[in-house]
């Protein structure tokens, strides 16, 4: 939920500030087909990337995607390893070589299915924003996304915390509570599925202002 | 076109993603390949009938499951055997057997629905083939399913096409 300031107790504001991202979306603008779901989720999913990337200066923290790839690749390497070998040496040479390959091979891809189903969840973003006067201590954001297949329910869950939370550290020490954000596709993409950048900013800001964070 | 548009709006990181979709389809469909050649102790555990020798047992388009056991060959057996120097190989039965002394085995072999023995397939001068030479013995068989393999090989423009639309398709899918 977003405070509320009466427009009387802050500088009137003219206009919003110039969001950058609704500039880089002007240039080329996003079209998508009403019916999957799925892509707009994860169109909308990379709006929300890229606002907090170029709108609020966040730094992606990219570990959860690296360690999937990385698992993911792996597997195929040795299967690649595995077929090539296989192909110079041949059966029944070739077995204990395979053997090792294949259980590697089904070994990796299934901690890279644990790993993205358990650990990574529906983590769609993981981000961190130094303070430029280097006084306060860095600020984290977790961001995850859900959508019901078959509905158009779109619900975006941001969660905060400086980089020492965990510690008790006083009145900073708890991490604020996550803020979730339940809307529908239909609040940003209209009925030829044009996608509306400035609803999306608006909404995005709504969260991320009430933690004290400013458009730059 | 849309899709391929929205590929461009992916980051170097999502690409990798989506390559590596495609890479591990593939890379599934050959470690099982491999995987079950490994246990069934076969090089080529599934082959697909191409010729009527072996009817009424097996069609053209039949899929047989071969094993490899290490218990020696016997009359009766459907083995799928390769000769030196022929790139295909053939499934027919044995119908002569022959131990040496050493326990190496000969074997005659020929097809249920031929005139003649198999002498006239092998290479010049062969008479036998050897334990060495059989690839697997037939352990079962799925009827017709291999005709699909047959018409991949009789068009092989349509194995291109079938594994491009597949891998577009792949590359521009982002599953949940």
């Amino acid at each position: 939920m977003s405070t509320i300031i009466p427009e009387q107790e802050t500088e009137p504001l003219l206009e919003p500030a110039p969001s950058p991202f609704c500039a880089e979306v002007a240039k080329s603008s996003i079209v998508l087909p009403n019916n999957n779901g799925s892509e707009l989720k994860h169109t909308l999913d990379d709006c929300v990337r890229r606002i907090l990337v170029l709108d609020y200066k966040f730094k992606e923290i990219h570990t959860h995607t690296d360690r999937r790839l990385l698992l993911g690749y792996a597997a195929c390497a040795f299967a690649a390893y595995a077929s090539a070998y296989s192909y110079i040496v041949p059966f029944p040479d070739c077995k204990p070589v395979l053997l090792v390959c294949v259980v590697a091979y089904f070994i990796l891809n299934g901690a890279m299915m644990l790993y993205a189903t358990y650990i990574e969840k529906d983590i769609i973003f993981q981000g961190v924003k130094k303070d430029s006067l280097g006084l306060e201590p860095d600020k984290k954001i977790t961001v995850r996304a859900n959508y019901k297949r078959f509905t158009p329910n779109y619900t975006v869950t941001f969660e905060f915390g400086d980089e020492k939370d965990g510690m008790a550290k006083g009145v900073r020490g708890r991490a604020p509570s996550p803020i979730k954000l339940k809307k529908t596709f239909g609040d940003y993409y209209d009925v030829e599925g044009r996608l509306a950048p400035s609803v999306l900013v608006k909404d995005v800001a709504s969260v991320v202002d009430s933690y004290g964070l400013k458009v730059e | 076109m849309d899709a391929l548009k929205s590929l461009t709006r992916m980051s170097f990181r999502q690409l990798a993603q989506q390559a590596l979709n495609v890479c591990l389809i593939v890379s599934s469909a050959l470690m099982i390949w491999k995987g079950l050649s490994v246990v069934t102790n076969s090089e080529s555990p599934i082959v697909v009938v191409l010729s009527e020798s072996m009817e009424p047992a097996f069609a053209r388009g039949d899929l047989l499951f071969l094993t490899q056991p290490s218990a020696p060959i016997t009359i009766g057996d459907i083995c799928v055997f390769k000769l030196r120097g022929k790139a295909v190989p053939i499934v027919h039965r044995v119908i002569e057997l022959h131990t040496t002394k050493n326990n190496t085995q000969y074997l005659l072999t020929k097809g249920d629905n031929n005139q003649v023995d198999d002498r006239g397939l092998y290479n010049p001068g062969q008479m036998w083939i050897k334990k060495e030479d059989v690839v697997g013995r037939v352990k079962g068989f799925l009827p017709y399913v291999g005709m699909v393999t047959i018409l991949l090989n009789d068009y092989p423009q349509l194995k291109v096409v079938l594994l491009v639309v597949l891998a577009l398709f792949v590359l521009l899918t982002r599953d949940e």
